[in-house]
């Protein structure tokens, strides 16, 4: 690229010239007739808003002549900030953007925050998401830790577990957890032994010990009793947590339906670096 | 006396005839076989103890603290609850984060102090905007970045030195302040879910005077319809005050007013600069007297060892026989770094001093005030509870995931910076109760028995008694004559038996997910009868066959860490270690505490994840390994007199 490109000066001019043709194309078109734009009324209420302003920030009243400044600071600034929107100031300053985007937000949160589910709602939520709100499946089985050591022994224990030795807690090479889980919630089970066990676990036959099932602590023989399947909870035990789920929900939702509305009104196209250029955002 | 039902009867006076008083004493062995029979399917029926631990943050900050907002974050009380129940969220910084565990149980524990005024503030109000200060936050908040981490630490700045602008502050009183507080309750009450998810109402009462840390946490037992009969207690005077004993008053006031009840947890005496646990109370210069050793022991049960802002163990200065002492330290200064750390600081900064103080000080004032359990927590003011090196979202929204944050300040203020690789990525608070419930943890909390962890998830078990015997921990689990023959963590070991030294038993079962252990320790603390302070370490049970050298130390367990790809393997160490240990050097004149700690193998940091990851070089005085642990809450021993 040619140096001077990269002079702060040119871009100095550069911006400086399409400003000054920008307010010209700017400044006649506003003007064709609607000279209200030209206009700045300050209003009572607006200087109400302002004595109440400075009370709080002061403790007291402004005086006249402080009033008349204030007023006069509003005009200034009024004018001021129609002729920066004219110019599209605005538009290249962060802050601004970043307010006026906010606006926008706190529009739509106000809006779900007055919205109020009717049961129909939330019975038809809580159809929709059965399993989210289905009490967990529940499983009963035995297990023991196997030393590593004597991992080969393995064949060994298991036959004699399946012919009914059942001195677990002497045999488990690890003590902490328990040998006879009953009923115990999936949660907790995967809290417990962890994902690889609490997977394998599901698939294994019932009613006879097997195994190596590797955990986390190591290997383990298994013996799966029953699994009690989740069921379905009644609207009424699931109503508060199904009124939660819909209100956060509902607040994604309409954040999202608002977002893909406004895009839809737009064309949008991202340019690809130049090959050879580096990436702006790299991951 | 042969059955409960008996009992029940005996104790309630409706015996049918005379009853001896030998009668009521325990029931026989043969009784308790029949109770109890052995190879019962379920060995848990009937079992009245905590049989498993729950998971928690005691400690976590969201977009309604004043300085979390500022630093940049987004979401609110009840993303943070979502979060802790293992929902996946965008972070403020745009990143999908999730936990690989949901967590058991959260408080959200915003600052008391301007509650709601940052949320005012981002939301541009035309009065906040009119306040040149306010004016001048919020286009920094705007900006965002490193702008908005300089407008949060002006914000904590300007109110520690009471410059906070009037016109700006949120006190408790007036409008906006309670309609802050009524979103915390509103938040807790609607995650709140008995048996599943326990969601504290909560608060951080922030004193901060001099820049010197005394902050507590807050936590209630009760819902909204107590918590809601209040505001919380905040550090500005004239309804404020940074002196705890203000704050025990209002907490006595809150329990006389409502029924209900709360505790209290400080942290980070580290960054208190020799004022967290006192001897001379900082406020007075005087002596602390019964009336505080007696309301601190009320109501401070526990203290977070470890958090993001360094941990607080102990210190190699005060322990320099301690291998494992030399770890997170952040020990150059105050709080706001504007005073910087004498050595004889330290000893009222760190736990197993301050035990060692509390033993002191109840030989002086007949209480201990310093008689707490352990938790760790994250304070994190990102609303992500994330104490996992490996899913580390840091200390504020400022520095979540990025390739720069090891090297950008988590906080300057003036020319002194702590930096972004500092930070820890801890703790979690375990919790042995009976059920998931508000009340089930908090009665946990008070009787301690707790402990804290770095991060992962081992199990540990720690009964103190006067009985354990090597053949308890070949039977059964642990738990059974833990219960049966010794008080558990956090309590005191009954009467002393004549002739007897305290034996404990120990436990700890590896993270599921996580690293093997390389070693459970005991740490015992004493105070002779001179007054000084004592303490040692023994290794008690360790991984393979390694012996202690000549210096009584044992061999380090080795290290699998890859630092070029952040992984590790657990081919060394141990997933369960066990051993009954006996005091050998038991003086049964002298009070002292026991505690256990717990030490994983060698693991990658949070900042070796984070150069893997971003493709990052750092510089060398950059930490890449970390030994995770756990402290348990101790037991403790007092001489009959």
């Amino acid at each position: 690229m040619k140096r001077w490109l990269q002079e702060p000066l040119f871009h100095f001019l550069l911006i400086g010239s399409a400003v000054f043709g920008l307010n010209a194309v700017f400044a006649s078109r506003q003007d064709g007739g609607r000279t209200s734009n030209r206009e700045i009324v300050v209003s009572q209420g607006r200087i109400r808003s302002m004595e109440e302003t400075f009370r709080r920030q002061w403790g007291r009243p402004p005086s006249a002549d402080e009033l008349k400044g204030l007023v006069n600071d509003y005009v200034r600034e009024e004018a001021l900030m129609r002729e920066a929107i004219v110019l599209g100031l605005d538009r290249d300053d962060a802050v601004v953007r970043r307010r006026l985007a906010q606006k926008m937000e706190f529009l739509s949160e106000d809006a779900v925050s007055v919205m109020q589910p009717t049961e129909a709602d939330l019975r038809a939520y809580l159809a929709a998401h059965v399993k989210d709100f289905a009490a967990e499946p529940r499983l009963t089985f035995s297990q023991i830790g196997l030393d590593p050591e004597k991992q080969k022994d393995a064949g060994r224990l298991l036959t004699e577990l399946n012919h009914g030795r059942d001195d677990l807690e002497t045999l488990s090479f690890i003590r902490m957890l328990p040998v006879h889980v009953d009923t115990m919630a999936h949660g907790d089970v995967l809290t417990l032994f962890g994902p690889e066990f609490t997977a394998t676990l599901q698939t294994l036959p019932r009613g006879r010990w097997v195994g190596p099932v590797p955990s986390g602590y190591g290997q383990h023989l298994v013996r799966l009793e029953a699994i009690e399947p989740g069921h379905a909870q009644s609207f009424e035990a699931a109503r508060d947590a199904v009124a939660r789920e819909w209100s956060a929900a509902k607040r994604q939702e309409m954040k999202d339906a608002q977002i893909n509305e406004l895009l839809s009104r737009y064309s949008i196209t991202i340019e690809k670096s130049a090959p050879g250029e580096t990436a702006a955002v790299k991951r | 006396m042969h059955s409960p039902i008996a009992a029940c009867l005996f104790i309630l006076g409706i015996g049918t005839r005379p009853v001896l008083a030998q009668e009521v004493d325990r029931p026989d062995s043969a009784t308790v076989h029949k109770l109890f029979p052995k190879g019962g399917f379920s060995p848990q029926a009937g079992r009245n103890y905590p049989t498993r631990v729950y998971w928690g943050d005691t400690h976590l900050h969201t977009s309604a603290s004043m300085d979390a907002g500022a630093f940049g974050n987004r979401l609110g009380p009840e993303d943070a609850f979502r979060f802790a129940r293992g929902e996946e969220l965008v972070s403020s910084t745009g990143l999908p984060v999730r936990l690989a565990r949901s967590l058991d149980f959260l408080v959200v524990s915003d600052h008391s102090d301007n509650m709601g005024f940052f949320p005012k503030l981002f939301s541009g109000d035309p009065a906040y905007l009119a306040d040149p200060v306010g004016k001048q936050w919020y286009d920094m908040v705007q900006a965002g970045g490193q702008e908005a981490v300089k407008a949060a630490l002006d914000v904590i700045d300007r109110f520690s030195k009471n410059q906070f602008p009037p016109a700006l502050a949120s006190l408790p009183g007036s409008e906006l302040y309670r309609s802050a507080w009524d979103l915390n309750i509103k938040a807790a009450e609607t995650y709140n879910s008995p048996g599943l998810f326990t969601a504290f109402i909560g608060y951080e009462w922030t004193s901060n005077t001099g820049g010197n840390n005394l902050h507590r946490v807050v936590i209630f037992r009760d819902g909204g319809d107590k918590a809601g009969q209040i505001e919380p207690f905040t550090t500005l005077p004239p309804a404020g005050s940074d002196n705890p004993r203000e704050l025990w008053k209002w907490m006595a006031a809150y329990q006389e007013k409502t029924g209900g009840q709360v505790l209290a947890i400080p942290h980070n005496g580290n960054l208190s600069n020799g004022i967290m646990f006192p001897l001379i109370e900082s406020f007075t210069g005087k002596p602390v007297d019964k009336n505080y050793v007696t309301q601190r022991r009320r109501f401070e049960p526990l203290y977070e060892v470890t958090q993001i802002k360094g941990d607080g163990e102990t210190h190699p200065f005060l322990s320099p026989n301690d291998e494992f002492a030399n770890f997170e330290r952040w020990d150059k200064s105050n709080l706001a770094l504007s005073a910087p750390k004498k050595p004889d600081m330290f000893q009222y900064e760190y736990a197993r001093s301050a035990l060692q103080l509390g033993l002191l000080l109840e030989q002086k004032l007949g209480v201990n005030p310093y008689k707490f359990g352990m938790v760790g927590s994250t304070d994190s003011h990102t609303s992500l509870s994330t104490a996992d090196d490996d899913n580390f979202f840091g200390k504020h929204s400022g520095t979540e995931p990025n390739p720069h944050r090891w090297e950008h300040p988590v906080g300057c203020f003036g020319d002194k910076c702590v930096m972004g690789w500092e930070q820890t990525a801890s703790g979690y608070a375990a919790v042995w109760a009976k059920e998931n419930t508000r009340e089930a943890l908090f009665d946990a909390m008070m009787r301690r028995e707790t402990y804290a962890t770095t991060g992962p998830r081992m199990t540990v078990r720690f009964f103190g008694g006067w009985d354990f015997i090597q053949e308890d921990v070949h039977t059964r689990t642990p738990a059974v004559p833990g219960y049966a023959k010794g008080v558990p963590m956090g309590g005191d070991l009954p009467k002393r038996p004549a002739g007897k030294s305290p034996t404990f038993l120990i436990a700890a079962l590896k993270d599921p997910l996580g690293a093997n252990l390389d070693r459970i320790q005991i740490v015992k603390g004493w105070v002779d009868s001179r007054g000084n302070r004592g303490e040692k370490v023994y290794d008690v049970v360790w991984s393979g066959d390694r012996k202690p050298g000549t210096d009584g130390k044992l061999p380090s367990v080795g290290n699998t860490v890859d630092i070029q790809h952040a992984v590790y393997t657990n081919t060394i160490g141990a997933p369960e270690l066990i051993t009954v240990w006996k005091d050998p050097e038991f003086n049964p004149n002298l009070r002292a505490v026991y505690y256990t700690r717990v030490i994983e193998i060698p693991t990658p940091r949070w900042t070796c994840y984070d150069a893997v990851r971003f493709g990052v070089k750092m510089s060398p005085e950059v930490p890449m390994l970390t030994t995770e642990r756990a402290y348990t809450s101790p037991i403790w021993y007092t001489p009959s007199k």
